[in-house]
């Protein structure tokens, strides 16, 4: 980890020592002026304002990329004032936004989402576009007293096209304080006062523009972010949700009744546990509202259960309020972005999911998933994360999983028989993030279906050897038709592997120049031995192969040796680390070229006619 | 069922007090998830009547039940929505009641039907919708929706019920689709027409049982079909609505009726009356053109890049009538009907005769002249009399003045003299070819060493242009690279040179590439397997055709591609000393009426040539069609599976 972070370091030095990586002019468009503004009114009324100047420099700028603004509110407690917008053509000539341009429609993510109906979008079209054109827009959302539990946001210091002058500025009323964190910069703020407000001012200069590469760290986690409160915990946030009827108040006739039904048919207590996701996530609607919008405001299990549809979050309530009225301990739990975690400043905006942790007797707690039927527990899926347990007295407790390093192992004895069928053992071990944990407590029989190169119905029988949160090891009798796939006199046999490893990630192609970290869920290990005996009509013509493979960041060994009429094949990929720093990158993409390149993917027969 | 067909015309007709027992009884007899077990959602009727008054003003009384087959029938319905544009339309929930599966009837509060803008992007004209919350349903129960709406689907007055009058005053069109994606039970409609009216009608694909009476003062047609069930859909196939059940009704006499409308609704507001700055702008950027066509090409592609797709609302007449080319030209931004009225203001403006056109983008218009319209284009007379189709919302940074992505699509021209619907002729695939030339050099390591020149034309052209299109400048590198390295993971590109690929007009897209490729073939002892990377499909994005699924045998409807389409690939791989060749993939020579293959391999000492010429005629097919572009595709596909095998010497 600590290399990580030194690596990190050097990144955003060098990205902000030398802005000139990439040319402005490379760009799409170039924020000549960015300035964002919180003010904290004495009477408790927040006043955002945005305002930006933006040169738009190609067509795609103008066509696909910002050609309107969106803009999100809530009229029930906020009000949004357009200040002023217009364009300055290329040649100087200002054309004001004319009063079509602005429109009110419902935010996408509230259709068929009655409780939501109330919030509105407003698109601005700004007009007189055209390439060297500059867009002109300032605008103020004032927000009621109340609405928000406190003034708290989060700003990346950067934007996907450059920004030449960028201003944070937060003005709070004298005598309260402000609490923030700046990551990955030593910027420090201007703080003066001024009629009867405190003010805090960031300024940078020269941004460079947030690299489109792929796999980087969540949520821009490599560039500079600024959070900030009125609260120096998140103590008060707690007792904010804590105060709602939807903590408060959770029985619910309704969903007694069913659970009730429920209980007759689900005797086992993780079966009714899983049967209680499968009906929040597979059959209620997930209204996909962020909670900003609501002011983090969350209705009653009950209405959302009759409404047959929620947040995240209320999901999440539902879920456990349901779990606890079937006799089940479980609580909610917040999950923050662990790169810009700060317990000493409460801030909801970086609040990036709701889930349920729970309980099978005699297990170790297990973390739900409301999106989706978690095959891994999300204490793997989202390690790195900072969890928020709501205990049910109120309380709550901080977890931090870490990404471990995970494993896949699998050894396979294959016998190809002369019609070319497969038959034979395989035994294997998955841990850490590679463990379907989850999947396979649901149903043992799953095991199944996490081999690449076998179908489920090629597995004969299956038994788990051991199954916990850590790890899971397994033995599957094996038997396959057609195992070959055959190309006039040749036949091609894809080495199998286990599906939750590298090849779950979708990894298969690596570009070669690289300028931001490299992020992967986990360092990750996998090794594979094979043993086939093979009929004396194959040529193996794949022989005698030893790729020996040892670098910064870990190995890749690939060895096919033949013996008579036996055949050896391990094949193995070590990661040291789940962040990859840029100037280890080509070591990286060293071993996975080599992991994904046919030969070593496949043994190649051959029958000579 | 068929007992129930007056019983459903009557509901409509005379609301729902009669209706609760007839209903419960429908829903118990109508089928459940054992009945249909493919379908979440079943509909028992729905019931529409259309009552035209003389001055096409229609008020529609549509009556629907619903019934929950599974969960996610019950998840899907968990709020009804309906859209409509206030400022031509009219809509009203009347009854909305869930008849739960013990019988239990709840009838709906309608004070509670929320009305709000509708979500949009891209189109800005004040949308609206209507949502009334059914909540949690479950297997079983049933919902219940009367809804009464008037008008049309866009404006012309403003008082009272003017505005709910058609723009072309009298008529009346609807499109009815006797097809859903939940099985049916009973569809009807009902239309009633002042008997001075003549009514045009036909059922398309399928039939319907039709019955036509005098009631009072009007006639009146009904159709109704039972047992609907969703059309099975086939990948890449014509829109459903070319091969589905459905009526059109018309009142319109032709489309030289509806030709000459339109001419005169653009021509009375002046959708096209030049100002002083718009004649500066086509002044200046007619300054280099020396012929008819400069002109004409110069005018699209400005209007084509420069007025981008954004549609924001002119009040009074939006939908029908295209903006003002002052307004176009000051936002500098519209929908397909602005930038074609703003094209035919500069064509005028440059001395041109020019119209607007309107066409079905997507799908087929058939004869009968209801508005079957998606989409604007414009036309212009050329100087032989005749007129020219361009299409400034599909061409921008594209090298055509009309897209061949519309070919085979019906339009029908606002012309003075009126127009007849017609159709886009097929456009030849060596208008849009793609030509790969790759020469390079094997070693006996294994590593691919060559460089290659990829160049396009018409839609091929902006295929490959999709590479830089849609980046930045900073990312055009790597989505070539990308391309090599989809081929193989060690590819790297060593130079690289594409001109300025957003300077479409200054010629056919042209993209040099010089690589190496460490183990690009496996080498195992003395042998060497590969493919070409010509025949390993490299740029396979650029050729829409090898994304079809070919495991289909047999279409039952018309299927389409992108465009018609020649691809010409050469690549010559100089090998190392060969010993002997164990596999050579087989040649290809399949010549058909609408697609052409041939391909395959030359071994001349130690070179290898790969050649592949193909042709795609058009872009809409007949099923009958398909076994010869399977063919074409099939064979593709074979010689990017099957790799060379040789042995080579030392």
């Amino acid at each position: 980890m600590k290399k990580s972070i030194g690596h990190l370091i050097v990144f955003i030095s060098i990205l902000f020592t030398f802005p000139g990586m990439a040319q402005n002019e490379d760009y799409d468009a170039v924020y000549q002026k960015l300035s964002k503004s919180y003010t904290l009114n004495p009477d408790g009324s927040i006043d955002y304002r945005l305002s930006k100047s933006q040169k738009l420099q190609t067509y795609l700028s103008i066509n696909r990329l910002f050609g309107e603004t969106f803009i999100v509110f809530n009229p029930d407690f906020q009000t949004l004032k357009i200040d002023e917008a217009y364009t300055l053509m290329a040649d100087g000539k200002k054309v004001i936004t004319p009063e079509n341009a602005f429109n009110k429609v419902l935010p996408r993510f509230a259709r068929k989402a009655p409780a939501f109906n109330h919030l509105r979008e407003m698109v601005v079209t700004h007009t007189g576009l055209e390439i060297g054109s500059i867009i002109n827009l300032e605008y103020t959302i004032q927000t009621l007293n109340g609405f928000f539990p406190a003034l708290m946001a989060t700003e990346v210091l950067a934007e996907t096209q450059p920004v030449d002058r960028l201003t944070i500025y937060v003005k709070i009323p004298q005598g309260q304080e402000l609490y923030y964190h700046l990551f990955n910069s030593t910027l420090k703020p201007q703080i003066g006062n001024a009629n009867g407000y405190t003010s805090y001012k960031w300024e940078i200069e020269h941004i460079p523009a947030i690299s489109s590469e792929k796999n980087q760290l969540d949520n821009h986690g490599n560039y500079p972010t600024l959070i900030f409160s009125t609260l120096d915990s998140y103590r008060d946030l707690v007792v904010y949700f804590n105060n709602q009827q939807a903590f408060s108040n959770q029985e619910s006739t309704l969903i007694n009744e069913y659970i009730n039904k429920l209980n007759l048919k689900k005797t086992d207590k993780s079966e009714l546990i899983f049967a209680l996701q499968d009906e929040v996530v597979k059959n209620m609607k997930l209204f996909p509202v962020p909670e900003e919008y609501s002011g983090y405001r969350l209705r009653t299990p009950e209405e959302v259960w009759k409404s047959n549809g929620g947040t995240m979050a209320e999901k999440a309530v539902l879920l456990a309020s349901m779990l606890k009225q079937a006799g089940i301990s479980a609580a909610p739990v917040l999950v923050f972005d662990g790169n810009t975690w700060d317990k000493n400043v409460g801030n909801l905006t970086i609040l990036e999911e709701w889930i349920v942790q729970t309980k099978i007797p005699e297990k170790e707690p297990i973390y739900l998933s409301v999106k989706q039927i978690n095959a891994f527990d999300m204490t793997t899926l989202l390690a790195g994360q900072v969890f928020m347990v709501l205990n049910p007295d109120g309380s709550y407790t901080i977890e931090e999983p870490q990404a471990e390093k995970s494993s896949a192992m699998m050894k396979g004895i294959f016998a190809i028989e002369p019609d070319h069928s497969l038959s034979g053992n395989i035994t294997g071990e998955l841990t850490g993030r590679l463990n379907p944990y989850l999947a396979l407590l649901r149903e043992n029989e799953k095991i199944r279906h996490y081999f690449s190169g076998f179908s489920s119905s090629n597995i004969q029988q299956s038994n788990l050897l051991e199954l916990s949160s850590q790890k899971v090891s397994f033995s599957c009798q094996v038997k396959k038709e057609n195992m070959m796939k055959k190309d006039s006199s040749f036949y091609f046999f894809s080495i199998p592997l286990l599906k939750t490893g590298m090849e779950s990630s979708g990894i298969q192609t690596l570009e070669t120049k690289r300028i931001t970290p490299f992020k992967l869920s986990t360092p990750i290990e996998e090794n594979y031995e094979f043993t086939f005996a093979i009929p004396e009509d194959l040529t193996l013509i794949t022989n005698d192969i030893d790729i020996h493979i040892n670098n910064q960041i870990g190995s890749f060994v690939y060895q096919v040796k033949q013996k008579k009429n036996t055949v050896l094949v391990r094949k193995s990929l070590d990661i040291k680390e789940a962040t990859i720093a840029p100037e280890d990158y080509s070591d990286f993409k060293s071993l996975l070229d080599n992991w994904n390149i046919n030969i070593t993917r496949e043994l190649i027969f051959w029958i000579p006619q | 069922m068929r007992k129930y067909l007056f019983l459903l015309v009557f509901i409509g007709s005379y609301g729902i007090s009669v209706a609760e027992d007839p209903i419960q009884d429908l829903i118990k007899r109508a089928g459940d998830a054992k009945t249909f077990p493919k379908d979440n959602l079943l509909v028992v009727f729905d019931s529409t009547i259309s009552d035209v008054q003389e001055s096409g003003l229609t008020y529609v009384r549509n009556h629907i039940l619903y019934k929950i087959l599974i969960a996610t029938g019950a998840k899907n319905l968990n709020a009804l929505t309906f859209g409509y544009d206030p400022q031509s339309a009219y809509v009203e929930i009347q009854k909305a009641a869930i008849y739960r599966r013990d019988g239990k009837i709840i009838n709906l509060d309608l004070g509670g039907v929320m009305d709000y803008p509708a979500p949009a992007r891209a189109i800005y004209w004040g949308a609206r919708e209507i949502m009334i919350e059914t909540g949690r349903l479950e297997p079983g129960d049933a919902v219940e929706v009367v809804m009464f709406k008037k008008g049309f689907t866009y404006a012309l007055l403003q008082d009272d019920d003017d505005k709910y009058i058609p723009p072309m005053r009298g008529h009346f069109y609807d499109i009815v689709e006797f097809y859903s994606s939940n099985p049916v039970n009973l569809k009807v409609y009902q239309v009633k027409v002042p008997k001075e009216k003549t009514l045009q009608f036909e059922f398309y694909n399928g039939e319907a049982q039709v019955s036509g009476w005098i009631r009072d003062d009007k006639f009146v047609y009904t159709f109704s079909k039972t047992n609907m069930v969703p059309i099975k859909s086939e990948h890449r196939m014509v829109a459903k609505s070319d091969v589905a059940p459905k009526l059109l009704i018309s009142t319109s006499p032709d489309w030289y009726a509806k030709s000459t409308w339109f001419f005169q609704v653009n021509e009375d507001y002046g959708s096209f009356d030049n100002t002083p700055e718009i004649q500066t702008k086509v002044n200046e950027i007619l300054k280099d053109a020396k012929t008819e066509l400069d002109s004409i090409s110069l005018l699209t592609h400005w209007c084509a890049d420069e007025i981008r797709y954004s549609g924001i609302s002119m009040g009074e007449g939006e939908g029908f009538t295209l903006h003002k080319g002052e307004m176009t030209f000051t936002d500098r931004c519209g929908v397909c009907k602005d930038k074609a009225g703003m094209l035919i203001t500069m064509l005028r403006a440059a001395g041109f005769e020019s119209y607007p056109a309107m066409t079905m983008a997507g799908s087929r218009i058939d004869y009968i002249p209801a508005d079957q319209f998606n989409h604007c284009v414009t036309v212009v007379k050329r100087r032989d009399g005749n007129y020219q189709l361009l299409d400034p919302t599909w061409v921008p940074f594209l090298r055509e003045l009309w897209s061949s992505a519309e070919q085979q699509q019906q339009y029908l021209m606002g012309v003075p003299e009126g127009a007849d619907l017609a159709t886009t002729p097929i456009s030849n695939p060596a208008n849009h070819y793609i030509n790969i030339t790759a020469n390079a050099e094997l070693d006996a390591n294994g590593t691919l060493t060559g460089n290659l020149i990829i160049t396009a034309e018409g839609q091929s052209d902006g295929s490959v242009r999709r590479f830089f299109k849609y980046s930045n400048k900073t990312q055009w590198d790597q989505n070539i690279e990308r391309e090599f390295l989809r081929i193989h993971p060690k590819a790297r590109i060593t130079e690289l040179e594409y001109g300025d690929p957003m300077d479409y007009m200054a010629g056919p897209i042209r993209i040099k590439v010089a690589y190496t490729i460490p183990d690009y073939a496996v080498v195992a002892g003395k042998m060497m397997i590969f493919t070409p990377i010509l025949a390993a499909q490299l740029f396979k994005s650029t050729q829409s055709h090898l994304y079809f699924n070919t495991g289909l045998e047999k279409r039952s409807y018309p299927f389409r591609d992108r465009c018609s389409r020649q691809v010409e690939i050469t690549e010559s791989i100089k090998l190392p000393d060969i010993k002997q060749t164990i596999r050579i993939p087989e040649s290809i020579d399949k010549t058909g009426q609408v697609a052409s293959i041939k391909a395959g391999y030359q071994l001349n000492g130690n070179e290898l040539r790969f050649t592949e010429i193909i042709s795609l005629g058009k872009r809409i097919y007949e099923p009958e069609e398909w076994p010869e572009y399977k063919t074409v595709v099939e064979n593709q596909n074979r010689f990017a599976k099957e790799p060379v095998i040789i042995k080579i010497n030392n």
